[in-house]
């Protein structure tokens, strides 16, 4: 069963993924994706983080597609909203075997677009890991949680400006100290 | 390659692979009461890993001197545990309750664990002179490959700010 917020979240959310769809608007769907990680991060349900991935993922996939001037036939909408329906209704189950088809379709739509999607899936479960570490979720929950590996994302992190945004100098030269102490350096 | 890089230094003896059921009980108990510590919309925030508290369970049954972390979570839990719920409300625009009995049991076990992180590591191995065949011929080599060690290390996850960086660089021997 899952918790009521969540369901409104994840229903909310994958219906107006239909509508950003419909109009191709990958702006839209990145604002979306960055909002319903902000809730992800304090919910960490796992339904609500794989569809804050499939947003993310088909809002990159839309943007790279009109970057390439390649024409957009996206046609995932009955699935979202078949998604959206079990979700409404508290059906796991069905939820459940909605979003497979989802992610499957996204892996398969296009032989070319395979491996790319697959990338941009990782990435996009990097990108959501790094996002959950800065919210002070630690590396190797935010791994777990995303399904993804946890030097890859520390590696993510390292190049972010995540730790200087934190601006934690205290104790520098209590740390550099202690060390010298601890190995013996005069 | 890093594995088979790790798996050199077990069969050197530089590291050594560690089965304890003491640590393992250890560590079962820092991530219930850490996972514990914190909660948004009355429900507990699981903030680490199991593996994350193995290695600080370790450190306690072994007696260490000190336990080399990068990962800030996990630093920040033996350091300023409070302050992670800070962070959290920060970046989550959430209230954060805190269970102050899981808070004061979890900092009891942990006691006054003394944490380094890599960059210290570095900087050691920097002063140590392990780093010296890596000079140029610059009239400011030293601060460039001290410059190097730290950022090499932070490029690779270490949570180091630059404004760190630029301090340590200035303290570096």
């Amino acid at each position: 069963m899952v918790d009521q917020k969540i369901r409104q979240l994840i229903v909310s959310t994958l219906n107006q993924t239909v509508r950003l769809l419909q109009k191709n608007d990958y702006l839209g769907l990145k604002e979306l994706s960055d909002k319903i990680i902000q809730d992800v991060s304090t919910m960490q349900e796992r339904h609500a983080v794989r569809v804050a991935v499939v947003v993310y993922s088909l809002s990159k996939i839309v943007q790279r597609t009109i970057e390439r001037n390649q024409s957009i036939s996206i046609n995932m909408g009955t699935q979202l909203a078949h998604a959206a329906e079990f979700m409404q209704q508290d059906d796991e189950k069905r939820f459940d075997l909605e979003m497979k088809r989802i992610f499957k379709q996204i892996s398969q739509r296009d032989e070319k677009l395979l491996m790319y999607v697959q990338h941009v899936t990782e990435k996009a479960n990097i990108v959501k890991g790094s996002k959950l570490y800065s919210a002070g979720i630690s590396l190797g929950t935010a791994a777990k949680i995303l399904g993804t590996n946890q030097w890859d994302l520390m590696s993510f992190v390292g190049k972010t400006r995540i730790a200087d945004e934190e601006g934690d100098i205290r104790d520098v030269k209590k740390r550099l100290a202690f060390a010298r102490k601890l190995f013996k350096v005069s | 390659m890093e594995a088979l890089q790790v798996n050199r230094e077990i069969n050197k003896g530089v590291l050594t692979i560690v089965h304890d059921d003491k640590i393992h009980a250890l560590k079962e108990e820092l991530t219930k009461l850490a996972n514990n510590c914190f909660y948004a919309h009355n429900t507990p925030i699981t903030i680490v890993h199991a593996g994350e508290m193995a290695v600080l369970a370790t450190a306690i049954i072994r007696n260490s001197d000190a336990v080399v972390i990068d990962e800030r979570t996990t630093r920040e839990l033996i350091e300023d545990p409070e302050s992670i719920a800070e962070l959290m409300k920060r970046k989550m625009h959430t209230k954060i309750k805190t269970n102050k009995e899981h808070l004061r049991k979890l900092k009891q076990t942990l006691g006054n664990m003394k944490v380094i992180r890599s960059i210290e590591m570095g900087v050691m191995g920097y002063e140590l002179g392990w780093f010296e065949k890596y000079l140029t011929q610059d009239s400011d080599a030293r601060k460039t490959l001290i410059e190097a060690i730290l950022w090499g290390i932070k490029m690779r996850g270490a949570s180091i700010s630059q404004r760190e960086i630029d301090r340590i660089v200035k303290m570096a021997k």
